[in-house]
């Protein structure tokens, strides 16, 4: 089973019927037991960094998100994303899961915010998550904080994505994948991400 | 690049569309829920729901709406039409909408776009405007369109954008249903006022319309109805024709 964690933060019945659509088992769950009981977590969310933090903890699924981040595919949306990194500009007493270093920080400049609607994203490495997708391809974005591109220091990068300036719209590392957009709102392309996310929890894709 | 939205608008009643829509190949093209998935697959960027149910039930048919629409339709999707307070709001988006307009209630509760926007994030809060000259300004319109409020369009624009608004809707009474084209100095006058996303409405006649729109007007995003409906244009060859002249389109294979 896949777990969808609900934390109280945004709707999650889009990703579940994303899955459920595909034929894949994935359920919303909101207890430790579940998480640790999956094969798959996915760790939605729309909302505040520090609001979702103090969620997280005070439901106490902290430790069972970590552990899961340790050894199972593990899919981060969204701001589901955002709390794999260290932390935000948005709530900077906060600290994420720390998975990934980086702080994200509020869009400026002359345009609008949040950054909502469709943009190309650009692979810049090959995943089993992203088998069957171009080099490029669009996705819905919902955002107001972004981690800033920079080449040098970040390895984990998948895809950049631009608005105003380059910014990291998916990012990888063994079997913890994340997304700035959403898979479950962009379509076909994206509905393949979250195809290609239970094969590689189902175990089933060639040469992973 | 971030791209400029294409959005078919179905207008529903009790769960049936309400505009005769022509398409031979749906098998129900009265579901509303089928027509949405045609549009996902044509490529459409996302789709708005105008439910103009009037009956007791209307809350049940619209959750049962959004439910049947979050299982087969995979991009954005808004609903409006007779939102009134944030009980509504809250059971439409638990609902699977991923947004809502709201228009006549925002006018009576000014509270309602600050309070949805708190609760549920700007981003989910559509305001919708009716605005009509009236040989002096941009006037706003409710209770679809037949209550003038002498308010002035850019003015209450900018409110709702202080409010917490994530988006407007804006629609030209004008040019509603004329297919003369968007009327671009209402929406010039909105664009230039306010640093939101305006999806314009009201008047597509033809491609080039949407093109002004999207250029001269500085909509984000184009809302139309018959174009698509009666199948005089795809989503397609309207993307096709829009980045031929520049725009950033969401281009798609199908």
């Amino acid at each position: 089973m896949i777990a969808i964690v609900d934390y109280g933060m945004g709707n999650l019945m889009s990703v579940e019927k994303a899955f459920t659509y595909l034929g894949l088992n994935a359920k919303i769950v909101s207890k430790e037991s579940e998480i640790k009981r999956a094969k798959g977590v996915v760790l939605p969310g729309v909302g505040n960094f520090g609001q979702a933090v103090a969620n997280i903890k005070s439901r106490g699924l902290w430790q069972a998100i970590k552990d899961a981040l340790a050894e199972k595919p593990f899919l981060g949306i969204c701001l589901g994303m955002q709390l794999l990194f260290e932390g935000s500009e948005e709530s900077p007493e906060s600290t994420g899961f720390s998975m990934f270093p980086g702080r994200f920080t509020l869009f400026k400049g002359d345009i609008k915010v949040p950054h909502i609607g469709w943009n190309s994203v650009r692979f810049i490495k090959n995943s089993p998550i992203t088998s069957g997708l171009d080099g490029e391809e669009f996705f819905y974005f919902v955002h107001s904080y972004k981690l800033p591109f920079l080449s040098a220091y970040t390895p984990f990068t998948l895809g950049v994505s631009e608005y105003q300036e380059m910014f990291i719209a998916a990012v990888e590392s063994d079997n913890v994948f994340g997304f700035q957009f959403h898979p479950e709102k962009s379509g076909k392309k994206g509905l393949k991400i979250l195809e290609n996310f239970g094969r590689i929890v189902y175990g089933n894709i060639c040469g992973y | 690049m971030l791209t400029k939205r294409i959005i078919p608008c179905l207008d529903v009643k009790d769960n049936r569309v309400v505009k005769g829509v022509e398409f031979l190949s749906l098998r129900d093209a009265g579901d509303p829920v089928e027509l949405a998935a045609f549009y996902d697959e044509a490529g459409a960027d996302e789709i708005v729901f105008l439910d103009i149910t009037a009956s007791f039930q209307k809350r049940k048919t619209v959750v049962e709406l959004c439910r049947r629409t979050a299982e087969k339709v995979f991009i954005p999707f808004t609903i409006g039409g007779g939102i009134s307070d944030i009980e509504d709001i809250k059971v439409i988006l638990r609902a699977g909408a991923d947004k809502v307009s709201i228009n006549s209630a925002a006018v009576r509760d000014k509270s309602l776009i600050k309070k949805g926007a708190m609760t549920f994030g700007s981003q989910c809060i559509v305001v919708a405007i009716d605005a009509k000259f009236n040989g002096d300004f941009y006037e706003v319109y409710i209770d679809g369109g037949n209550t003038p409020t002498g308010m002035d369009a850019v003015s209450w624009a900018k409110e709702v954008e202080s409010l917490g608004a994530g988006e407007i809707l804006l629609t030209s009474m004008d040019r509603d249903g004329t297919k003369r084209g968007y009327d671009l100095e209402l929406l010039s006058l909105i664009t230039g006022s306010v640093n939101i996303p305006v999806i314009a409405s009201g008047g597509a006649g033809c491609l080039e319309h949407l093109y002004e729109a999207l250029t001269f007007g500085g909509a984000d995003a184009v809302l139309a109805a018959s174009i698509f409906h009666y199948g005089i244009y795809t989503i397609k060859e309207a993307k096709k024709y829009l980045s031929e002249k520049g725009v950033p389109v969401r281009l798609v294979e199908i």
